[in-house]
This record gives structure tokens, C-alpha cells and sequence, in this order.
């Protein structure tokens, strides 16, 4: 246990590390890109002159030079403070937690379900290697990985929001509704449904060619083979030794596909005005709101380095030859 | 051994054994019309080179014969007064493991990696003894101790991934002697290990074999565990039998000529100067495609004391001496 604790303070302490230079690197490389915040607010709020301009750029700091406003983002980002939006008048730590939740929700729920799902329909096709379950997962993969989730989502919406009035087009809660805590949470997880099969269709196809490869070799092992000796029966020679060798790889798949689910995440929510962080990344980018770019960078780096360290310990758990000692 | 073997009841008895495999160069007969018999407590020895069927005798009476591509396209296995190729799966299952066990020739992969070593000695227990959980890890533990596995205690609860080969090796076998099976079948058990740990575990078999009066079939290509091991000897070529005799017998006066050249290979070590050594002997040719037999015996192509008619008419198995069985047509006028 103790080394467990000081493997995890050890992965923490270099997480940390990893986050300050994402800091530092979003900052510099966001002020690298074309365009200028300052006019765009003063577009928004009317004028254009050269002196609204620069007040804009003194009251928001953005007249110092490169490196002053690069010590004093990080100076407040230590103390928690991501800095102010520009766009939405709030604070962005503030903000980026308001838009969060719907998008954990989407990529959790998405996530899972590829997971399970994959899993499930590889073991099942890898039975039968020549079945037809199998090819159909061939060319259901292909599809699912080449289709891009802006299409799918959208063929969705027309399959069944439109034609099959099943499920509502987009938003995440109708505010209409007055039902009560249950009723809206059942709200939600009915809106959730085509967002989320459009996000875990594209990890869905991968991850069951993945199951289907990676039970088939483990069939094939010599372990599987003393195991058949000892008489179990199939099912347990194929639940008990067989799946839990092969989820091995999967499990590093998912933890490292979870930077793409979070970019995945962006597209499913413009198609289907899901109010999450893709949304929010969405808009401040039209609107150049540095700071919530930023901060919506700093929070999914977090993110992906959270979920890598969850695998890391999940894996570590699954497989019994990974020292907790070694890295 | 001995020789009153014949007045024993048979263990098991192959009886013209055929297994079919359907590869991309067509069918390949791998098993043609194996036949032996294995009497209680006996060590019986099956030799030849790679893929000459040793390992697919093996399991066709495991009934693990992969399939596809394998086939038991005839013959019959009666183990115990029951033809075990007629079993149902679930019947077959009951036997595998419990009254039929087999160790493999690789202990480094044949341990589940992510399952203690305790749980995969228990699992068999667990099914066919029907032991309780406690009860179980006692007699695995018992089981180690017994296979001479050093601090069995803490071993069980290991993952095979902190054994060396040989304690691998070692927990196979305790894997495959937990139900006190009355056959093991040891396929090349020592290959993968070391000499030193080699005789070790030729030591414990046999050792194992006194205690529980359990009959081994020990496949090897190693003459040396055979004359140490075997009392008697199943020498096969592409699929066939084609000598059956005592050890001594097939070490002092083999008759097949693939026997007198397998016999012949075996490097005897010389403590003399460098010019004393000799180049060491190997058979010429090599061992025909299975799927390109032709009607006569497969060795001939290879043999040096061919007769005509050994190309054309398969040989049939000679009765030459008290259990000294030659399938050749030399020995015919005999």
C-alpha cells in the first residue's frame, strides 16, 4: 500500500510538472495566432477607434509586454484564478466549471458505452472468426472510424429526431418541462442518448476489432490450452482465463484515446448544441476570449492527464507483472 | 520391465488412431493408424523427430485436438473400458484434468500471467474433487511442498511472472497431479529448462510415479530422459509407429532403420583430445510433407537399406521378438 502511495505521489508531482508547461505553452502559442482580442471587443460593443482600442488593451493588461502578462497569468493561476472572460463577463475558472459537467456527462457516458459495447461485440465476434458478426464489425469499423462525427450526428438527428420523432434534435434539458429532480435528470439522459451513441460510434468500432484481435490471440496462448487441460468448461476457459488477459490492451486504448474523445467531444456538442465545454471552446474562439481559451486548454490537458493516470493505476491492477515499483 | 505386463488390465489403448489437419497444401494425415496400449504404473516413451506426431497423440486422447484445422477421423482411445472419441464434451471434461492430466513442454507460457499460482492449482480441485475453498488451497499447498516447491506457503499466493522456469515447471506439475489423475502425459516436459533442473524434474516424475502407482507417457526427442525414464518405447515417423519395444531393446538392437539412425545421432561425449572427436551422425534428407505421402513407407527415401517394394506397399507391422514390434518390410522373411 505504502508504495502504492508513493507511486501515486511520484505520478501527481510529474502531472503537475506536465500541467505548468501546458500553461506556459497554451499562452505563448495562443498569443502567436493571428487576430486581436481588443478589436474584437470594441467591435462588439460599437466603435472602432484607435482609442477605445488602447483603452481596451490597458484596462485588460494587454498593452505589457509578452513576458509581464505571462508572470502575471501564472502568478494568478497558482492562486486558482484563470483570469476574466472578456466575452462572458465571468470568471473563466467559474465559467469552465458551469460548461463542464454536460461535457463529463457525454464523454463518460460516450466512453462507457463504446467500451462495453466494443468489448462485448469483439469476445462475441472473435468466436467466430469467419462469421458473419465478424465481417460486419469490419466494415461497421471502418465506417464508424472514417465517418466524421459532424455527419454521423447529423444523420442521427434526421434518422431519429426527424423521420423516427424519438428523440429531441439538440439541447441538454428541455426548460420547458416542470418535473420535478428525477424528471429532469430522466430529461437529460434523453437527450443525452444521440450524442452520445454519435461520440462513442467512432471508439465503438475500434475498440471491438481491438476485443475481437486481442481475444483471439489470447485464445491461441499456451495458458488457454493448460486451462482446457484441467477440464473447465468453455465458458470458463474463455471468461475467466481468456477475457481477462485480452482486456489488457484495451484498457491502454481507452486511456489513450481519451484526448481524442475530448476533441471528439467539440464537434458532437456544436452538432447538437450540447452546452458543454466544445460549445464554450467553440464560441471563445470566434471571439478570440483568450483567457477562456486558456483555461478550456489547461482543463482538458488536466483532464487527459487525470484519465492517464486512472488507467495507469487501472492497468496496474488488471495486470499482475506490471511492478508497482518500476515505471 | 516387466514382463508379466501382458496378464495387467490395459490403462488405455489407442487402436489405429487416424488424425486429419486440412492445410492450405491439402489434407495432411498427421496420425495414420496409431496403435498402442499403456499398462498401470507403466512410463511409456514416444520418440521422434519434430512433427513426426508425438505431441498430436497426446492430444487426441486429451481430446484437445484443435479443430479446426484438426480432425480424429477414426481409430478408437479406450480409456478405462470407454472409447473416449465417442464421449460427449461434458463426459470428456470430467475426464480431462482429473483422471487424464498432461504437462507441457513451455512452463514460461503455460501459466495464466494474471492468475496466483494457488487459484490455478485449485481451480481442478475446486471442479473435479469438489473440495471447499479452504480445503483446496490446503492441498495446493500440500501439492507444492510435494513437487518440492520451496515455501509453498507464500508461493500460492505469487503470480507465475516471480517463478524461474523450473518452479514453473514444477507447478505444472502439481497442477496436473491435483486430482490424482491414473495417466500423465508429459509432452517434452524439459526442453525449456536446464539440465541441472532437467534431471530434477525427471527425478521428481518418477519419484511422483512410485508414490502413486500413475502411468506416464513421456514424449521426447531426448534418447537420454527416454533411457533414463521409458520401460518401453514408441518410436514414430510421419504419423505412423514404427517400432514398439523395451527401452533396452530399442537402445542396444533397434531394428527400423530410423530407429538405428536416431539411435546412431545421439552425441556421445568423448573426454579424449581434440582429434578423437568425431563429426557427429544425422540421418540425410529430411522428413516428407505430410500432405504428399505416397503409398509407400515414408522413410524411404531416406533409408539406406531400401528394398523395392518399399516405395510401392506400406509396411505392415512385424512381430519380431517377445514386444519388439517393427513396421518394416526387412523383417518380413522373420
Amino acid at each position: 500500500m505504502v508504495s502504492v502511495l508513493k507511486i501515486l505521489g511520484e505520478r501527481i508531482a510529474f502531472a503537475l510538472a506536465v500541467i505548468f508547461s501546458v500553461l506556459i505553452l497554451n499562452f505563448i502559442l495562443i498569443r502567436l495566432a493571428p487576430g486581436d482580442p481588443a478589436s474584437v471587443i470594441a467591435g462588439e460593443s460599437g466603435g472602432i477607434t484607435q482609442e477605445i482600442i488602447d483603452a481596451i488593451r490597458k484596462e485588460y493588461g494587454l498593452d505589457l509586454p509578452m513576458h509581464e502578462q505571462l508572470g502575471i497569468y501564472l502568478g494568478n493561476a497558482i492562486k486558482g484564478d484563470l483570469g476574466y472572460s472578456y466575452y462572458f463577463n465571468t470568471p473563466v475558472v467559474e465559467l469552465v466549471i458551469s460548461y463542464m459537467w454536460p461535457t463529463i456527462l457525454l464523454i463518460v457516458v460516450a466512453t462507457v458505452m463504446a467500451l462495453i459495447l466494443g468489448t462485448v461485440f469483439g469476445v462475441i465476434a472473435s468466436r467466430k472468426p469467419d462469421g458473419w458478426l465478424s465481417n460486419f464489425l469490419t466494415v461497421f469499423s471502418l465506417i464508424g472510424y472514417s465517418a466524421p462525427p459532424f455527419w454521423t450526428g447529423m444523420l442521427l438527428i434526421i434518422c431519429f429526431a426527424f423521420i423516427l420523432p424519438w428523440f429531441p434534435v439538440s439541447g441538454y434539458s428541455d426548460v420547458t418541462l416542470d418535473v420535478g429532480p428525477l424528471g429532469h435528470a430522466l430529461d437529460i439522459l434523453h437527450h443525452l442518448i444521440l450524442p452520445s451513441i454519435t461520440l462513442a460510434l467512432i471508439y465503438l468500432a475500434q475498440y471491438s476489432r481491438l476485443a475481437r484481435a486481442s481475444m483471439l490471440e489470447v485464445m491461441g496462448s499456451d495458458y488457454i490450452r493448460t486451462a482446457r487441460a484441467k477440464g473447465l468448461s468453455e465458458s470458463v476457459v474463455f471468461f475467466k482465463h481468456g477475457l481477462r488477459n485480452a482486456v489488457l490492451p484495451i484498457i491502454t486504448i481507452t486511456g489513450l484515446h481519451f484526448g481524442n474523445i475530448l476533441s471528439g467531444a467539440v464537434l458532437v456538442e456544436a452538432v447538437f448544441n450540447w452546452p458543454g465545454l466544445g460549445t464554450l471552446a467553440f464560441d471563445s474562439l470566434l471571439r478570440r476570449d483568450y483567457s477562456t481559451i486558456l483555461g478550456l486548454l489547461f482543463f482538458s490537458a488536466v483532464m487527459t492527464i487525470v484519465a492517464n493516470l486512472m488507467t495507469d493505476l487501472c492497468y496496474r491492477i488488471a495486470d499482475p507483472r506490471i511492478k508497482i515499483k518500476k515505471r | 520391465m516387466i514382463d508379466s505386463r501382458q496378464h495387467e488390465s490395459t490403462l488405455l489403448e489407442v487402436n489405429n488412431l487416424n488424425v486429419d489437419f486440412n492445410t492450405r497444401e491439402g489434407i495432411a494425415r498427421v496420425l495414420n493408424g496409431v496403435s498402442f496400449s499403456l499398462q498401470p504404473g507403466e512410463v511409456l516413451g514416444i520418440v521422434g523427430e519434430s512433427g513426426c506426431g508425438k505431441s498430436m497423440t497426446a492430444l487426441s486422447i486429451m481430446g484437445l485436438v484443435p479443430n479446426p484445422p484438426g480432425k480424429v477421423v477414426g481409430g478408437k482411445i479406450i480409456y478405462d473400458g470407454e472409447n473416449l472419441l465417442e464421449c460427449t464434451p461434458e463426459r470428456m471434461r470430467k475426464i480431462r484434468g482429473n483422471h487424464i492430466s498432461m504437462i507441457f513442454q513451455e512452463p514460461m507460457t503455460a501459466l495464466n500471467p494474471v492468475i496466483r499460482i494457488g487459484d490455478q492449482i485449485t481451480e481442478s480441485l475446486l471442479l473435479h474433487q469438489k473440495l471447499s475453498h479452504d480445503d483446496a488451497i490446503d492441498k495446493a499447498t500440500e501439492l507444492l511442498r510435494e513437487v518440492h516447491v520451496p515455501l509453498p506457503e507464500k508461493r500460492i499466493h505469487e503470480f507465475p511472472h516471480q517463478l524461474s522456469g523450473g518452479m514453473r515447471q514444477r507447478v505444472m506439475i502439481a497442477i496436473a497431479l491435483a486430482c490424482e489423475p491414473s495417466i500423465l502425459i508429459a509432452d517434452e516436459p524439459t526442453t525449456a529448462l536446464d539440465v541441472t533442473v532437467q534431471a530434477q524434474v525427471f527425478d521428481l516424475l518418477l519419484e511422483l510415479r512410485q508414490e502413486r502407482k500413475m502411468a506416464i507417457i513421456l514424449i521426447t526427442h531426448d534418447m537420454g530422459a527416454i533411457a533414463e525414464m521409458a520401460g518401453r518405447v514408441l518410436v514414430m515417423y510421419a504419423g505412423r509407429v514404427i517400432e514398439t519395444a523395451t527401452v533396452d531393446d530399442i537402445l542396444q538392437k533397434p531394428e527400423h532403420p530410423y530407429t538405428q539412425g536416431l539411435i546412431s545421432c545421439v552425441p556421445i561425449l568423448h573426454m579424449g583430445s581434440d582429434t578423437e572427436r568425431k563429426s557427429l551422425n544425422e540421418i540425410p534428407g529430411i522428413v516428407p510433407s505430410l500432405t504428399s505421402l505416397g503409398h509407400g513407407c515414408a522413410f524411404e527415401p531416406r533409408c539406406q537399406s531400401r528394398l523395392p517394394r518399399c516405395a510401392i506397399d506400406m509396411p505392415i507391422t512385424f512381430d519380431t521378438d517377445t514386444d519388439h514390434k517393427t513396421a518394416c518390410w526387412l523383417f518380413e522373411q522373420r
